[in-house]
């Protein structure tokens, strides 16, 4: 038996270059999971807050523009989707690329808090009317999030890679721009107190972020995690080709949403529903070819994903086709609540346990028996949160139909991610203090006992 | 095979056999059936060192020839191959004590490992080499597979 060390490689490709050495960075080099798991912490902490907001006001189901729904969708999305986003992406992307994020150890803990405080201070805007906080916490959200978006584009515009993958991160931070710069002009407009704000607009805003950001990274994600994990056939290469056009509808819609320009509206966002579809029908096939069977909660919570999925693209044809408000809103619950949310929890999931354990194998020098990845996180306590998550996402869908459902939704809900926190901080423990006791312990010999 | 291809598809082809073996011998293990799992197991342990093998033999030593980086990613791809081969002998003690908790976890945990090493290996180390081989691509690629068959280096054996 070798004896694994910890390896001396990590600086070959710290300045980012990928073309002397393609592939200088990788789970070995990662300093420590801690920027990634506070990131994770925050962003679940922010989508429960949102829960709490609508369990305080339900009314927010009642309208898209009531200042509760503006309020949660963006506590949800900035302060909650946004920084587990990125702190997945500091692991992600070193792998799909082989470059890593550049980590900036003062500024990293700013501009994660920046995130959180941003939307806090938008929902503070948006429920009392007040402008001032409106400007503070778009400023601040805005500028977080352009400057990680910038983190993600240095990386990527040095990475030669031009896989499937590589693409849809990029398609991940198109979407992100298009959806910032829609709420920039947005926000420009609500402070000038301009007397119209283009409802166009906002649903672009809206569309960029979900289809495009949101879309584009479960869409990287995806490529990579649903055949190696689930152990299944990878997608058909004409599927990642058609993908690709994923931002060409995003910009065709919403010139056309600017210009008035009807006839490329509809289309674009027929091209869109017709993409998200394609991809949940594929993705369901694939889950059910899988060579896994084992209904954990990671399994559970792609099977969501896949279903959220076609049910947003549904959702969104039907809102788009009829005056009736409400099934605007249960598309929106769909995407962010349904396929956002339940694809961020199953990825927690994996990620989490899986990096303590790559950081307690790594030290384990005394060749000790250490916690399984299912007992890092219980699975015995996964899949009730996961099936909690899909019960409360099912009737946050349901609730503009049905507005009494709409606090048992949130409670619900809310319940899914004070668990999930609690989980997290729970493992997140334990990875402390086995990491402490492997550092003290002595190495040992021979490989087993 | 009627086109044998590059060793990047040969290498890759093992990397999907290796998958479905150690999926098929973590089921096993779950339903209690530990002479299924041993056997499976088993194979998947002498394919993954002649894996190995013929990675680090061969086709590290050809990158860090070609390119001249010593300590970049073939280091880190060895250090992966060390972790893995930790986690075999793990998997193979809890197979033998009929501890289908054990096993299931580090089955897991290698599961995960392999995936994300060969997601890296498939696009970029082994791109990286077939374009510095250019003209010597075939004749690196039957280096490999002879290897890969051939081969089975004792210092790799957990
Ligand atoms: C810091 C960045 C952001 C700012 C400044 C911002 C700003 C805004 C503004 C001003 C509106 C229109 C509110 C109104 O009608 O008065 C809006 C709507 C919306 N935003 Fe954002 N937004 C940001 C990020 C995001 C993100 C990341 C997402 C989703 C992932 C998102 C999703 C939405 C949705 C879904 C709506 C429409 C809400 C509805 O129709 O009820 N926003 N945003
Ligand atoms: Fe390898
Ligand atoms: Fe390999």
């Amino acid at each position: 038996m070798r004896v694994v060390q910890k390896h001396r490689a990590a600086e070959a490709g710290s300045d980012g270059s990928c073309v002397s050495s393609p592939m200088a960075v990788s789970t070995a080099d990662s300093p420590s999971p801690d920027l990634a798991f506070a990131h994770m912490l925050v962003g679940v902490g922010g989508m429960g807050a949102a829960f709490a907001l609508v369990a305080i006001w339900p009314g927010a189901l009642a309208s898209r523009w009531h200042p509760a729904t503006l309020a949660a969708v963006h506590l949800f999305a900035v302060g909650g989707l946004a920084p587990v986003m990125f702190g997945a992406l500091f692991q992600f992307v070193p792998v799909a690329s082989g470059l890593a994020l550049p980590q900036w150890r003062r500024a990293d803990p700013v501009l994660l808090a920046a995130m959180p405080a941003g939307a806090s201070g938008m929902a503070a805007g948006f429920l009392t009317g007040e402008l001032a906080w409106l400007s503070i916490g778009a400023g601040l959200g805005l500028s977080a999030l352009l400057i990680s978006a910038g983190r993600l584009a240095f990386v990527l515009v040095r990475c030669q890679q031009r896989t499937p993958i590589v693409f849809a991160l990029y398609v991940a931070l198109l979407g992100l721009l298009g959806a910032l710069a829609c709420a920039a002009v947005l926000i420009v407009g609500l402070a000038s107190r301009a007397t119209e704000i283009s409802i166009a607009l906002i649903d672009w805003h809206a569309l960029w972020a979900v289809a495009g950001w949101v879309g584009g990274l479960v869409l990287a994600v995806a490529g990579m995690v649903v055949p190696m994990f689930h152990v299944t056939d990878a997608y058909p290469p004409a599927w990642g080709r058609w993908a690709r056009s994923l931002p060409l509808w995003l910009l065709a819609g919403s010139l056309g949403g600017w210009l008035g320009w009807a006839w490329l509206v509809g289309p674009s966002r027929y091209a869109l529903a017709a993409t998200a579809l394609a991809f949940g029908v594929l993705t369901m096939r694939l889950l059910l070819r899988s060579r896994r069977k084992a209904l954990d909660a990671f399994r559970i919570g792609w099977f969501g994903l896949a279903l959220g999925v076609m049910a947003t693209a549904s959702l969104g044809v039907i809102a788009h086709s009829t005056n009736d408000t409400r099934w605007g809103l249960a598309f929106g619950a769909a995407g962010l609540v349904g396929f956002a949310g339940l694809g961020v929890n199953a990825m927690l999931y994996r990620i989490v346990p899986f990096l303590i354990w790559l950081h307690w194998q790594r030290r384990n020098k005394a060749r000790v028996r250490l916690p399984l990845l299912h007992e890092i996180i219980p699975a015995a306590a996964q899949r009730p949160q996961m099936w909690i998550h899909a019960a409360g996402a099912l009737l946050l869908i349901a609730a503009p139909f049905a507005p009494e459902l709409a606090r048992s939704a949130a409670l619900l809900l809310l319940i899914s991610e004070l668990t999930l926190v609690l989980l997290l901080v729970q493992a997140m423990r334990l990875y402390r203090k086995n990491v402490h006791q492997l550092d003290l312990m002595p190495a040992r010999q021979q490989s087993h006992p | 095979m009627a086109d044998p291809g590059t060793f990047v598809d040969y290498l890759t082809a093992d990397h999907r056999d290796s998958d479905t073996l150690l999926a098929w011998l973590q089921e096993q293990a779950d339903a209690g059936c530990f002479a299924e799992a041993r056997a499976a197991f088993a194979r998947f342990r002498a394919d993954t060192l002649a894996h190995f093998a013929a990675e680090e033999n061969v086709l590290f030593p050809e990158f860090e020839r070609l390119t001249g980086i010593q300590n970049g990613p073939t280091e880190v791809m060895r250090v992966e191959h060390g972790d893995a081969l930790a986690l075999i002998a793990d998997v193979s003690l809890a197979l033998e004590e009929h501890d289908a908790n054990r096993a299931h976890g580090y089955a897991e945990a290698l599961l995960i490992l392999l995936q994300q090493h060969n997601l890296k290996e498939e696009y970029i180390l082994y791109p990286a080499v077939l374009g510095a081989a250019g003209s010597n691509a075939a004749m690196l690629s039957a280096r490999v597979v002879q290897a890969r068959e051939g081969t089975v280096r004792p210092d790799l054996q957990p």
